[in-house]
C-alpha cells in the first residue's frame, strides 16, 4: 500500500460522521464532527510550533483521540508509552524521542488550550505521520517501534476482513489505546461508523460489561478466566457479538466453557513490531489462527514464527532494523496444520507470558533483584493461580538487612516495573531450584 | 445501615471475590487492579449502589469505603 493511499484511509476515518465516542459511566457522547474540529485546532498549533513529535503517556480519553488525529492531520510523530510506567521509566523514553510536547494524565485535559513551544531540534523521521509504541523493555532497554501510515492502514484493512465491524457495533475499549490491539480496534470502530466506549476509570469495567450495551471487547485471558466464576457476568457476555482475546493464549478449558455457553471468542496473535495482529482465530477455532492478508507467516526449521509483509514496521527509532534477512523473528514457536492454520506452541526464549498479556524475562528480572541491597542470589518463578499468575521469588539475603520477607518484598518491588512486581518472596538459606530452568514450573 | 453492618457485609463480599480470585486475599487495598474491579462491582451489587468517578479520586481505605456506602444509602 502506498503512502498517499494509506494517509487517505486514516484521514477518512475522521470524515465518518456516523461514529460516536461514548464515556462510561457518565454516558457523555461526543460526535466525530467535534473530534475533527478539536483535532484541527491542535494540528494547527503543532504546525505553527514546527513540532515534530508529541510524547503521550496517559489513560484512554477523548483528548488521547484528539492528539492521535491531530498528529495525522499535521504529519507529526506520536510517541506513546504505558502510563503505568514509573517517572524514571517514562523519562528514559522521553530522552530517546525528544518531543516538543509531553502529555500525561495531569495535563492532557489542557490539550486544547496549552501553548506548544517552537521546536528546533526535530529528529529526521518527524516530518511525516508516525505512531511510535515503546515496547516494555522486557529483554533490555525499551525500544520504540515506528509505525507509518502504510503499515497501520495495511493492518487495519486486513483486520477488518476478519473482524467485520459494522456501524451497529459498540466497542468497549478495555485495553489501552497505546496497546497494539487497542489502537487498531479504536480505528476500526471509528472508521466503520460504530460507537467507541471509553472507560472513565478501569474499576468500572465489570459494570460496563453489564450496562454499556457493547458488542465487541478486547480482553486479556485473565479477565475471561475471572468472569468464568461469575454467573451474572457470563450471562452479560452472551450479549456480545464476540470477544477478542489477546496478550496470551487462552487455555482450552476456558474456550470450551465459553463455547458451551454460546459466547464467541476470537483469539488474536500479534506484536507491536507488526502494528497489532498478524493472525486471528475464528470464534469456533479455539487456538488455531488464520494469518492476516497483510503479512506472510512461516516457521523456521527450529519452529520459530517468522513474519514479513506490509504490516511489518520499518524499524525501531533507537535500535535499528526490525527484520533479519527480510523476516521479523518473533521468538514465538508455532506450527501449521494441513489447512494452513497456525498454532502458537510456546516461546523460544525463557520469557514468561502472563495471563494479563505482559511478558517477563526471568533471568534479567533476577539480575535486577540481585542488585537490591542485601540480596546475594535469587530465583523467580511464575505460577498460575486460578484466574491470573503469581510472581514468586526465593532469595538468599545477608542477615540483619531486612526484618522479614515482607520488608524485603517491599524493597525489591520499588526497583521493578509495575508488571514485574513480586507477589511473594521467601527468604531461604539456599536456592532450591537454581540453575535448572526446567524446574521453574 | 450502620457502619458495623456495612463492615460485616463488606467482609461477605470480599469472601465471594476471594473465591472467584484466590489471590485477592487482602481487603482490597493490596489487590491488583483486576481484583479491585471485581470487588467494586460486587460491592455495588450487594449494596445496590453506584459509585461515581470522584469516589476514587482519593485512596480507597476500609474507612472510606464504609463512609461512601453509608453516604450513598442515605
Amino acid at each position: 500500500m502506498d503512502k498517499v493511499k494509506a494517509k487517505q484511509i486514516l484521514t477518512e476515518i475522521l470524515q465518518n460522521n456516523g461514529a460516536r465516542i461514548a464515556h462510561f459511566p457518565s454516558q457523555k457522547e461526543v460526535s466525530m464532527q467535534t473530534l475533527l474540529k478539536d483535532a484541527q485546532v491542535v494540528a494547527k498549533k503543532l504546525i505553527n510550533a514546527n513540532c515534530g513529535g508529541i510524547f503521550l503517556a496517559a489513560p484512554n480519553s477523548y483528548h488521547w483521540l484528539v492528539t492521535y488525529f491531530a498528529c495525522i492531520i499535521s504529519d507529526t510523530v506520536l510517541y506513546t508509552a504505558d502510563f503505568q510506567l514509573s517517572e524514571a521509566e517514562l523519562n528514559s523514553r522521553i530522552e530517546i524521542c525528544k518531543p516538543c510536547v509531553v502529555l500525561k494524565a495531569d495535563n492532557i485535559n489542557d490539550l486544547l488550550v496549552m501553548e506548544f513551544a517552537p521546536q528546533a531540534n526535530a529528529l529526521p523521521q518527524m516530518r511525516e505521520f508516525g505512531f511510535v509504541q515503546f515496547t516494555s523493555g522486557t529483554t533490555g532497554g525499551a525500544k520504540g517501534v515506528l509505525m507509518r501510515a502504510q503499515q497501520i492502514a495495511a493492518n487495519l484493512v486486513s483486520m477488518q476482513e476478519l473482524c467485520a465491524f459494522t456501524p451497529s457495533d459498540n466497542f468497549l475499549l478495555a485495553s489501552a489505546m497505546s496497546h497494539p490491539m487497542g489502537h487498531i480496534f479504536m480505528l476500526l470502530t471509528l472508521g466503520f461508523g460504530g460507537k467507541l466506549t471509553i472507560l472513565e476509570s478501569p474499576v468500572f469495567l465489570p459494570r460496563a460489561v453489564a450496562d454499556a450495551n457493547a458488542t465487541i471487547m478486547v480482553t486479556p485471558p485473565v479477565m475471561l478466566n475471572s468472569f468464568k466464576n461469575m454467573p451474572d457476568m457470563v450471562e452479560r457476555l452472551k450479549k456480545f457479538r464476540y470477544l477478542l482475546c489477546v496478550g496470551a493464549p487462552l487455555d482450552e478449558t476456558a474456550y470450551a466453557f465459553y463455547r458451551e455457553k454460546g459466547i464467541k471468542i476470537m483469539n488474536g496473535y500479534g506484536m507491536t513490531e507488526c502494528v497489532s495482529g498478524v493472525a486471528m482465530g475464528k470464534p469456533d477455532s479455539s487456538g488455531k489462527l488464520i494469518p492476516l492478508a497483510c503479512c506472510q507467516i512461516k516457521t523456521a526449521p527450529d519452529g520459530e514464527i517468522l513474519v514479513r509483509g506490509d504490516c511489518v514496521c520499518g524499524g525501531y527509532i533507537n535500535a535499528g532494523s526490525i527484520c533479519r534477512e527480510g523476516w521479523y523473528h518473533t521468538n514465538d514457536l508455532g506450527e501449521f496444520d494441513a489447512q494452513g492454520m497456525l498454532t502458537v506452541t510456546g516461546r523460544k526464549d525463557n520469557l514468561a507470558v502472563l495471563q494479563n498479556g505482559y511478558k517477563i524475562a526471568l533471568e534479567p528480572l533476577e539480575e535486577k533483584i540481585n542488585r537490591v541491597k542485601g540480596v546475594s542470589d535469587c530465583i523467580v518463578r511464575v505460577v498460575r493461580t486460578g484466574a491470573s499468575d503469581s510472581i514468586q521469588c526465593e532469595a538468599v539475603v545477608e542477615s540483619g538487612v531486612y526484618k522479614d520477607a515482607q520488608e524485603l518484598r517491599g524493597a525489591i518491588n520499588t526497583t521493578l516495573s509495575f508488571y514485574e512486581k513480586l507477589d511473594t518472596v521467601h527468604i531461604v538459606e539456599k536456592l532450591s531450584l537454581k540453575g535448572n530452568k526446567k524446574q521453574r514450573g | 445501615m450502620k457502619a458495623e453492618q456495612i463492615r460485616q457485609k463488606l467482609c461477605a463480599v470480599l469472601e465471594k471475590v476471594n473465591k472467584q480470585m484466590p489471590q485477592a486475599d487482602n481487603m482490597p487495598f493490596d489487590m491488583d487492579s483486576l481484583a479491585l474491579m471485581m470487588f467494586i462491582y460486587e460491592v455495588e451489587n450487594a449494596f445496590n449502589i453506584k459509585f461515581g468517578l470522584n469516589d476514587f479520586d482519593t485512596e480507597i481505605t476500609p474507612e472510606r469505603l464504609v463512609f461512601l456506602i453509608a453516604a450513598k444509602q442515605l
